[in-house]
C-alpha cells in the first residue's frame, strides 16, 4: 500500500505544478531593440554565452556563438546595458533607446583578477559571487578540461584552497580521498557530499572485493568534461543548507547545458563540439632496488654478523639455488608504457524556449602495471523547456559505464606491485619450460598481471527533473525528482598457475560480487524574491525526502577444470557467499533568507532540520542553523574615491552542520546470523544505544575579498575555526561483555586554519593578439587537533603490520607514534632508540625498546598545501603550467618493513640499505648492522621508516594553438585548437617510494589511518596530444 | 486572491509529500532480528545455541589461532611467515598488545556471552513455546560450552573475570575484576555438573555437539589440570565405560580431507568448505605457510611411526609443512578432545596414582595403533618418572599441533626445560590484553608483563 502511495508522489509533483498554469496575455508597450557583439579584448574572438542584461528590468539574454546578442522589447528611454562573463571584468554602457529604434552596442571584455559577477551555486539557489557571505570556492570548466585522469576529484587537486586531494594510488580510476578543511571525524566518513544538478549522489565505495588501497569511488562515473562548474561549500554557514551531511563540506557540481543558438538553419541550430586526445603513460619513477650481486652481498653481511662462516653462507646459497644466473628487474617486468585516450562529442543549442545538450564520451586508459586498465563511456542529455510563461521544466540525465580492471597491488603479499619490489632478483620470471617461476619468496608478479584479473563493471545512471513554476513575479515554486541507480558487478579470478597465489592448489578461484544502489529524491521548495527600495529579500523554504536501498551478493567458487573455464557453473565448490539488503532514509525541511542592502550589506541565514533512519529514537532529528554577513567596505563613503583597493568585501559566518555517515542500525542491539556450518544460528551483534545521534560541527569563518591595482591583483582570504563534537566513534568496551565496541557520540576534534588565494593579471591584453598572462596561487594551512576522547587512553587504529597512527588528545588525528631511532651503537652495530621513562621523558637510549618507548615522531598532515598556475595567451597560442605542492608532513614507507630490515626477510631491499651499514670496520655507521636473525633493531617499527613527504609537483603543462579563423573555416569549423599536455612531469621530493602523496589504506580506511605507503601502485607520467573543434 | 489560488497546488504538493512519507525513518534491518525477539521459543533458542557453537569456529579460537599461537610458543613449530603477533609468540616475546592474545580473549568472552544469553533466557520461555526436554538439551549444551570457555581461559590466563549473565549496563561492565583461578575451576566444575544432569539420557552420537561423553572428558581434563588424579581417572573411566568410543585403526583416518566423524571423536568443532578453518592454510605452502614444524619434532618420532607420515609433508628448502589438516579450504572438523587423548590422560593420571602397569597399558594402546612397539613395563619403563616422561612424549607426538603441547608444558612445569632461555617463568600465563586493561581499570595484569 505504502509503495503505491509513494509511486504516486513522484507524478504528483509534476502534475500539480502543471495544474496551476494558465496562459498570459502579452501587453504591448513602447519598446526598442538593442543588438551588438561581445568579444575578447585579447584575441578579438567572439564570446559565446556572455550574459547581457538591462539593469532594473529583468531583461537579459546570452550571446550566441558569434558573440551576438539581440535584446527585444527594451522599454524606451535611458537604459544601462551590462555584460557579464566568467573570468572577465563586467562591462556596462548606458544608451538611450527610442521606441521602435534599434541601437547597436559592442563590448570588449578584459580578464579580471576577481570575479564578482560569476554565478555561484549555493544549494537550492544560485547567487552572484558578490552576494556570497560564506566560504565557497569555485572551479570552472576551463580548469577541468583534458584531465587525463578518470576522476573529477583528482582534477580538483591543488585547484581550490582548503580542499586537500589525495590520490591514494596511481591505478587508473582509483578512488580519491578529499578532505575539506581537515578531518573532522575519527570514524565516520570524512568525504564531502557531492551534489550534481541538485541531486546528492552516491559517493562511497560500493565494492565488496578488497583491492586494498585501490578502492572504487562512485565519483569516477562523472566525466569531468561534462561539468560547467564545481562549487565547494567549505564553511559551515555555506554547507548548513545540507545539514546532516554538510560537516565534511559539500561539492556542488553543475553540468553543462544548452544555450540559445542561431544560424543558417534557423533558431536552435545545433552546435557541435568534438574533442579528442591520445597519449602515452609511463611510470614516473622506479624504486632503486638491489640487483642479484647486491642482494647476495647484503644478506651475506647479515649472516656474517650472526656468526655464520663464509662456507656456511655459501651452503645456504647453494641449498636455495641462489647465484648470479638471473638478475631480474621485477619492476621492469610488470611496468609498461600504456596508452590513454579520450573522445567527447557534444551537440547543443536552443531556441530559448527549448534548449538542449546531448553529449557522449569515451575514456580509455591502460594501466602502467600489467593487468590494470580503466575505461568509461558517458552519455548525458540536459534539456530545458519553457512549457509556458510560468513553467520551466529541465532535465539532467547521465548514463555511464565504467570498466575498471584492477590488479592487486597495494597492501598485499600476493600482488603485482608488491611482489615486483619484494621478490628476489636472483629468481627468474619464467622457468625453462615456460611456466611462471615460483622460486622467489612471493607469488610471481608477472603471472599475477597476466593470469589474474579483476574487473569492476559499473553501470550508473542518475539525473533529475526540475519543474519551476512562477506563481507570481516574486514567488517561484520548484519541485525536483531525482534518482541515482548504480549497479556494480565485480569479479576476481585467481589463476592456479601462480605458486603462492590464492588460486594455487585450489585449481583456480573465482569470486563474483554484485552490488546495487538505488537512491530517489523528492523535494519541493518556494523561493520568494522581493525588493523594497534598496532592500532586497530572498527567502527559500522547502522539504526533501531521500530514500536509499542497497543490495549486495557475493559468491566465491573454487576448483576449475581449466584456466579457460572461470564461471561458478564450472566450479567444484562454493567456498563463500553473502547477500543482504539495507535501507537508509532521510527526511528534511530547510529554509534560507537573504537580505541585501544596496551595495553595502548582505545577510544570509539558513536552517535545516534532518531526520535520519540511522539514529536512535531519542535523537532521530537534528537541526542545523547558520548565519553569515558580508559588508562591502569598499563601497562605504569613508573609503573615499581612491582607486587602489576596489571591491573590498568583509565576510563573517557561523554555522552548524552534521555528519551521519556511519553504518545503518548502529543504535539497535541485534541478533545476527552466525551459522555453525550448515546449522543456521544467531548471535548477539551489538549493544543498543538509543541515544546515538549526529556528529555536530560548529564553524566560524572570517573572509576578506578585494582587488587592488585596478583589478590586477585579486585576493580571497579565509580564516576559520571548526569544532566537531559528539564524534561518532566505536568506543571500546570490555570484551568480557561479549563485544569489543559500541558506536557512541564521544570525543571532539578541532580544525583551524587559513586559506589564501591570489590571482594576478600580470599582462592584460589591450588589443587582439597581444600578450595576456595571469597567475593563480593558493595556499592552505590547517591545524588539526583531537580535543577530547572517550577515555584518557589513546588508541591506535588497528591497521595491519603494526599500528603507528595514534589518536590522542592534544595531538592531530593519526599523528605518527613510533620508536625514535637515534643512531647506531658503535660497539655492537645495533640500532639505538630513545628510551623513555614512565612520564615520557628521555632517559637515554636502548637497543630493545618496549611499547612504552614509543613517542610522537611526525604528522601525516601537511602544514601547507596548494597550487600555483600560470596561464599565458599570445596570438593563437596558450600556455598553462600548474604546480601542486604540500609540505611539513611525513609518510610511513611501509615497504621498508620488509625491504630495509637488515636481511631478516629475503625480500629484495632498497639499494640505499647498502650504503653505510655497520661492520666492525665501519663502527660509526648511520645504519645498524644487517642481521639475518633480525637482532640489530631494523625490525622495530621506528621512525627509520618515516620519510619527509614534502613535495612540489609539476602537475601539468599544456601548450595549445588555436587555428586562425580562415584555417578553421577550411574545415568548416568555427574554432579549432590543438594542444600538447604533459602531466605529472616532475616531482621534487626526497621520498624514496614511488610518490609521497599516496595512502595504501585507500579512501575508506578511516580518518586516523593516514600516509602509509605499502607497495602503492605508482603514478603515471603522461603525455597527450589533443584536438578540440567547434562547428 | 489569484496568488493564493496559484499557491494551492504548491501547498497540496507539500501536504502530499509529508503524508506519504510518514514513517520512513523507522527502518529496520532485513537480515537481523531484534535482541528482544531473539530467544523466544524452541526454534529461536536452538538457533541461538548454534550461534553459540559458531563462536568456537572463530579464527581466534579453534578456527586457527588458539592452537597455532600456543604451538608457536613451543619447540614444535617455527614462524615462517610475516604476521608479527605470531612471530612474537615464536620468540616467546608476547606483549600485552599482541593482537592474537586480544583476539583469543575476545572470542572466548564472546562465546560466553552467547551462552549466558541462553542460560538466562531459555528458562523464561513459556512452556507452550518449548518442551521441557528441548529446553534441557539446549541448556545442558550451553553449560557445557561455558565450561569449555572458562577452561580455555583459566589454563591460559589463570585468574579471569567470571561473567555468568549477559551484561546490559556498559559502565558496570567496565568494573569487572579477575576471580581467583580456583573459583574459575569451581565454576567450570559446577557448569559441567549442571550439563551432566541436564544431558542425562542424551546419546553420544553427533560429536560436533556437546554430549554426555564430552562432559565426562572435560571433567577428566579439569581434574587433571587441578592434579586431582583420582577425579581424572574416574571421569575418564566414564568415557571408556560408555562404550561409544574406540581408537580408529589407522591414525590417518583421523586426518582426512573430509574430516568426518570417527569412533574416536569426543568433541569436534565443525567446519565445512564455506565455514572453514585456517589450519591447513597456515601450515602449508599452498596457503600462507605462516608456520612450519621444527626439525626437532620432525626427528622425534620413532622409525616406522605411522603418525610421522600423516603429520608431515616431506621437508623442503622453505621448511616442514604440517599435514594433519590436509586442505587449506579448512573443511575438516577440529578435534577438541578425542579418545586417544583421553587414553593418554588416563595413563598420566594412573601413573601419578602409582598404577604404573595400567598406565603403560593405556599408553600402549596408542603406540600399537601408531605401529610402534609397545613398552614393556618393568623392562622399557619402570619408575613413575620414566612412565610420566614417556606419557608426556607420547602426548607430544600423538597430539602434535593439536594445541595441547604448550598447556601440557606449563601444567607439568616442563616449559623452561623444553623452550630454553627464551622462556621466563612469568610467561606461563599469557598477558591480559592491553586494550582490555584500558577499558576495565580494575583488572590487574599478570606479573612480569
Amino acid at each position: 500500500m505504502r509503495k503505491r502511495l509513494l509511486s504516486l508522489c513522484g507524478s504528483v509533483v509534476v502534475l500539480l505544478l502543471l495544474a496551476g498554469v494558465s496562459p498570459q496575455a502579452l501587453v504591448a508597450q513602447e519598446q526598442g531593440t538593442i543588438t551588438g557583439t561581445v568579444t575578447n579584448a585579447q584575441s578579438g574572438a567572439p564570446l559565446a554565452g556572455a550574459q547581457v542584461s538591462i539593469r532594473g528590468t529583468g531583461l537579459g539574454i546570452l550571446t550566441n556563438e558569434e558573440g551576438v546578442f539581440l535584446l527585444l522589447n527594451v522599454p524606451a528611454g535611458r537604459v544601462e546595458v551590462r555584460v557579464e562573463y566568467i573570468g572577465y571584468s563586467p562591462e556596462a554602457q548606458t544608451v538611450d533607446v527610442g521606441a521602435g529604434q534599434t541601437v547597436v552596442l559592442d563590448f570588449q571584455m578584459g580578464v579580471t583578477a576577481i570575479e564578482l559577477e560569476e554565478l555561484v551555486a549555493t544549494g537550492y539557489a544560485t547567487a552572484t559571487r558578490r552576494e556570497v557571505s560564506s566560504a565557497i570556492s569555485t572551479v570552472r570548466s576551463l580548469d577541468l578540461e583534458n584531465p587525463a585522469v578518470a576522476s573529477l576529484d583528482a582534477v580538483l587537486l591543488g585547484k581550490a584552497p582548503g580542499v586537500q586531494v589525495t590520490q591514494n594510488a596511481g591505478n587508473p580510476g582509483n578512488g580519491i580521498t578529499v578532505r575539506i578543511r581537515g578531518s573532522s571525524s575519527i570514524e565516520a566518513s570524512n568525504q564531502p557530499l557531492y551534489v550534481v544538478d541538485g541531486m546528492p549522489i552516491y559517493r562511497e565505495d560500493f565494492a565488496q572485493l578488497g583491492f586494498q588501497g585501490q578502492d572504487l569511488n562512485a565519483i569516477t562515473g562523472l566525466n569531468p568534461e561534462e561539468i560547467e562548474s564545481v562549487d565547494i561549500l567549505k564553511d559551515a554557514a555555506a554547507a548548513a543548507i545540507y545539514g546532516s551531511r554538510g560537516s565534511n563540506g559539500v561539492v556542488l557540481i553543475t553540468t553543462k547545458r544548452g544555450a540559445v543558438t542561431r544560424g543558417e538553419g534557423g533558431s536552435g541550430q545545433p552546435r557541435f563540439q568534438f574533442s579528442s586526445s591520445y597519449g602515452l603513460q609511463e611510470a614516473s619513477k622506479k624504486i632503486d632496488m638491489m640487483n642479484t650481486a647486491e642482494w647476495i652481498e647484503y644478506h651475506a653481511a647479515g649472516f656474517r654478523y650472526d656468526g655464520y662462516s663464509e662456507s656456511e653462507i655459501q651452503d645456504i646459497w647453494d641449498a636455495y639455488g641462489i647465484n648470479n644466473t638471473y638478475d631480474t628487474d621485477w619492476q621492469e617486468e610488470v611496468m609498461r608504457t600504456a596508452p590513454i585516450s579520450t573522445t567527447t562529442l557534444s551537440m547543443s543549442g536552443g531556441t530559448g524556449r527549448f534548449n538542449y545538450l546531448v553529449s557522449g564520451s569515451y575514456f580509455d586508459q591502460e594501466g602502467i602495471i600489467l593487468g590494470s586498465s580503466y575505461s568509461r563511456g558517458n552519455g548525458r542529455m540536459n534539456l530545458d523547456f519553457q512549457a509556458t510563461d510560468r513553467l520551466n521544466v529541465s532535465t539532467s540525465v547521465s548514463v555511464a559505464k565504467e570498466s575498471n580492471f584492477r590488479i592487486v597491488s597495494d597492501n598485499s603479499i600476493a600482488s603485482a606491485v608488491t611482489n615486483a619490489i619484494a621478490n628476489e632478483p636472483w629468481a627468474p620470471v619464467y622457468e625453462a619450460d615456460g611456466t611462471y617461476s615460483g622460486r622467489a619468496s612471493y607469488a610471481n608478479p608477472v603471472g599475477i598481471g597476466k593470469e589474474d584479473h579483476g574487473e569492476a563493471l559499473t553501470i550508473r545512471t542518475f539525473g533529475t527533473v526540475l519543474a519551476e513554476y512562477q506563481v507570481v513575479p516574486w514567488l517561484r515554486a520548484s519541485g525536483r525528482a531525482g534518482f541515482d541507480v548504480l549497479d556494480l558487478r565485480e569479479e576476481r579470478y585467481n589463476s592456479p598457475l601462480i605458486l603462492w597465489g590464492s588460486g594455487h592448489g585450489r585449481d583456480g578461484r573465482m569470486t563474483i560480487a554484485n552490488n546495487q544502489g538505488r537512491k530517489t529524491l523528492l523535494e519541493g521548495y518556494l523561493t520568494a524574491d522581493r525588493s523594497y527600495g534598496t532592500h532586497d529579500f530572498t527567502v527559500t523554504a522547502g522539504g526533501s525526502v531521500e530514500r536509499n536501498t542497497r543490495e549486495q551478493q557475493y559468491l566465491r567458487t573454487d576448483g576449475f577444470t581449466s584456466t579457460e573455464l572461470q564461471y561458478p557453473t564450472n566450479a567444484a565448490l562454493v567456498s563463500g557467499y553473502d547477500g543482504t539488503r539495507w535501507d537508509h532514509n532521510l527526511m528534511s525541511a530547510f529554509g534560507r533568507a537573504t537580505w541585501g542592502w544596496g551595495n553595502r550589506l548582505v545577510v544570509n541565514g539558513s536552517l535545516r532540520t534532518d531526520g535520519s533512519s540511522r539514529f536512535g529514537p531519542n535523537s532521530k532529528w537534528g537541526t542545523f542553523p547558520a548565519a553569515s554577513v558580508a559588508w562591502f567596505v569598499g563601497n562605504e563613503t569613508f573609503m573615499g574615491d581612491q582607486d587602489l583597493i576596489t571591491d573590498l568585501k568583509l565576510r563573517l559566518s557561523w554555522g552548524k552542520t552534521g555528519n551521519e555517515s556511519i553504518g545503518n542500525f548502529k543504535y539497535l542491539g541485534l541478533y545476527d546470523t552466525s551459522n555453525y556450518g550448515k546449522y543456521p544460528g544467531s548471535a548477539p551483534d551489538g549493544i543498543p544505544n538509543p541515544d546515538l545521534a549526529w556528529e555536530k560541527t560548529t564553524e566560524w569563518n572570517i573572509g576578506l575579498d578585494f582587488s587592488i591595482l585596478s583589478d590586477r591583483l585579486g585576493v580571497v582570504a579565509e580564516l576559520y575555526k571548526k569544532e566537531t563534537d559528539d564524534l561518532l566513534l566505536d568506543r571500546p568496551v570490555t570484551s568480557t561483555s561479549g563485544f569489543t565496541e559500541v558506536t557512541a557520540n564521544v570525543g571532539a576534534i578541532e580544525n583551524r586554519g587559513w586559506e589564501l588565494s591570489l590571482r594576478t593579471v600580470n599582462m592584460r591584453a589591450d588589443r587582439p593578439g597581444s600578450l595576456e598572462w595571469t597567475t593563480d596561487f593558493s595556499i592552505t594551512h590547517n591545524e588539526n587537533e583531537v580535543t577530547k576522547l572517550y577515555s584518557p587512553d589513546p588508541n591506535l587504529p588497528g591497521e595491519p603490520f603494526g599500528g603507528t597512527n595514534r589518536v590522542e588528545e592534544g595531538h592531530p588525528i593519526g599523528e605518527f607514534y613510533m620508536y625514535h631511532f637515534e643512531g647506531v651503537d658503535p660497539e655492537t652495530g645495533k640500532g639505538l632508540f630513545t628510551d623513555l621513562d614512565a612520564d615520557g621523558n628521555r632517559i637515554g637510549t636502548t637497543t630493545s625498546p618496549s611499547s612504552s618507548d614509543r613517542m610522537f615522531v611526525g604528522t601525516p598532515h601537511p602544514k601547507y598545501y596548494g597550487g600555483f598556475r600560470n596561464r599565458l595567451r599570445w596570438a593563437g597560442f596558450d600556455l598553462m603550467a600548474f604546480f601542486q605542492y604540500a609540505t611539513g608532513h611525513k609518510i610511513r614507507n611501509g615497504m621498508r618493513t620488509y625491504s630495509d630490515d637488515g636481511g631478516y626477510y629475503w625480500d629484495n631491499k632498497f639499494a640505499d640499505a647498502l650504503v653505510d651499514y655497520w661492520t666492525p670496520d665501519n663502527p660509526n655507521a648511520s645504519k645498524p648492522a644487517p642481521s639475518s636473525s633480525g637482532r640489530t633493531g631494523y625490525r622495530y617499527n621506528s621512525d627509520r621508516r618515516l620519510e619527509d613527504a614534502s613535495h612540489v609537483r609539476l602537475q601539468e603543462v599544456t601548450l595549445g594553438f588555436t587555428l586562425p579563423d580562415r584555417l578553421a573555416a577550411a574545415v568548416r569549423a568555427q574554432q579549432v585548437r590543438l594542444y600538447l599536455t604533459g602531466r605529472n612531469l616532475y616531482t621534487w621530493s626526497d621520498y624514496t617510494g614511488y610518490a609521497p602523496d599516496v595512502h595504501s589504506g585507500g579512501s575508506s580506511s578511516g580518518a586516523s589511518f593516514l600516509a602509509w605507503d605499502f607497495y602503492t601502485y605508482p603514478l603515471a607520467r603522461t603525455f597527450t596530444f589533443g584536438f578540440q573543434g567547434t562547428w | 486572491m489569484k496568488t493564493i489560488k496559484r499557491l494551492v497546488p504548491v501547498l497540496l504538493l507539500a501536504v502530499t509529500l509529508g503524508a506519504c512519507e510518514e514513517g520512513i525513518l523507522e527502518v529496520l534491518p532485513v537480515d537481523a532480528i531484534a535482541n528482544e525477539t531473539a530467544i523466544i521459543d524452541g526454534t529461536s533458542a536452538q538457533a541461538a545455541l548454534y550461534g553459540a557453537y559458531s563462536a568456537l569456529q572463530g579464527g581466534s579460537y579453534y578456527g586457527n589461532s588458539y592452537s597455532l599461537f600456543s604451538e608457536l610458543m613451543t619447540p614444535n613449530t617455527e614462524h615462517t611467515g610475516t604476521f608479527s603477533s605470531w612471530g612474537d609468540a615464536d620468540l616467546n616475546q608476547v606483549l600485552p598488545n599482541n593482537g592474537t592474545i586480544n583476539g583469543m580473549w575476545g572470542i572466548m568472552y564472546d562465546g560466553i556471552n552467547r551462552v549466558n544469553n541462553l542460560i538466562e533466557r531459555v528458562p523464561e520461555i513459556p512452556a507452550d513455546d518449548i518442551s521441557a526436554a528441548e529446553a534441557n538439551e539446549i541448556l545442558g549444551q550451553a553449560y557445557g560450552l561455558r565450561a569449555l570457555h572458562y577452561f580455555s581461559l583459566a589454563r591460559a590466563w589463570g585468574d579471569v573475570p567470571l561473567v555468568l549473565a549477559p551484561m546490559s549496563d556498559l559502565d558496570a561492565a567496565g568494573e569487572v575484576s579477575r576471580a581467583p583461578v580456583a573459583q574459575v575451576w569451581a565454576q567450570v566444575e559446577s557448569d559441567l555438573a549442571e550439563a551432566q544432569s541436564r544431558l542425562a539420557g542424551m546419546g553420544n552420537n553427533d560429536r560436533i555437539f556437546v554430549t554426555p561423553g564430552f562432559i565426562y572428558a572435560m571433567q577428566a581434563r579439569v581434574a587433571l589440570y587441578q592434579e586431582d588424579w583420582g577425579g581424572a581417572v574416574s571421569a575418564a573411566r566414564q568415557v571408556e565405560a560408555s562404550g561409544d568410543y574406540a581408537l580408529v585403526n589407522d591414525f590417518g583416518d583421523l586426518w582426512t580431507t573430509l574430516g568426518s566423524q570417527t569412533s574416536e571423536d569426543i568433541f569436534k568443532v565443525h567446519f565445512d568448505e564455506i565455514d572453514g578453518n585456517n589450519m591447513g592454510f597456515y601450515y602449508q605452502l599452498g596457503g600462507r605457510f605462516e608456520m612450519g614444524a621444527t626439525s626437532e619434532i620432525y626427528d622425534l618420532f620413532p622409525a616406522g611411526d605411522r603418525r610421522h607420515e600423516v603429520t608431515f609433508l616431506a621437508p623442503h628448502s622453505g621448511g616442514i609443512e604440517v599435514s594433519k589438516w590436509p586442505t587449506f579450504i579448512g573443511s575438516e572438523d577440529f578435534s577438541v578432545i578425542r579418545y586417544g587423548g583421553i587414553l593418554l590422560l588416563m595413563a598420566e593420571a594412573l601413573a601419578q596414582q602409582g598404577s604404573l602397569a595400567e598406565a603403560v597399558d593405556y599408553m600402549n594402546q596408542i603406540r600399537t595403533r601408531a605401529g610402534v612397539a609397545p613398552y614393556v613395563y618393568g623392562v622399557d619403563l619402570t619408575t613413575k618418572t620414566e612412565i610420566l616422561d614417556a606419557v608426556f612424549l607420547e602426548c607430544r607426538l600423538e597430539l602434535a599441533f593439536e594445541g595441547e603441547y604448550w598447556f601440557d608444558l606449563v601444567r607439568t612445569g616442563r616449559a623452561a626445560e623444553a623452550i630454553g632461555a627464551n622462556f621466563s617463568a612469568y610467561e606461563s600465563l599469557w598477558p591480559i590484553p592491553e586494550s582490555e586493561m584500558d577499558v576495565a581499570p580494575n583488572l590487574v595484569q599478570n606479573p612480569g608483563y
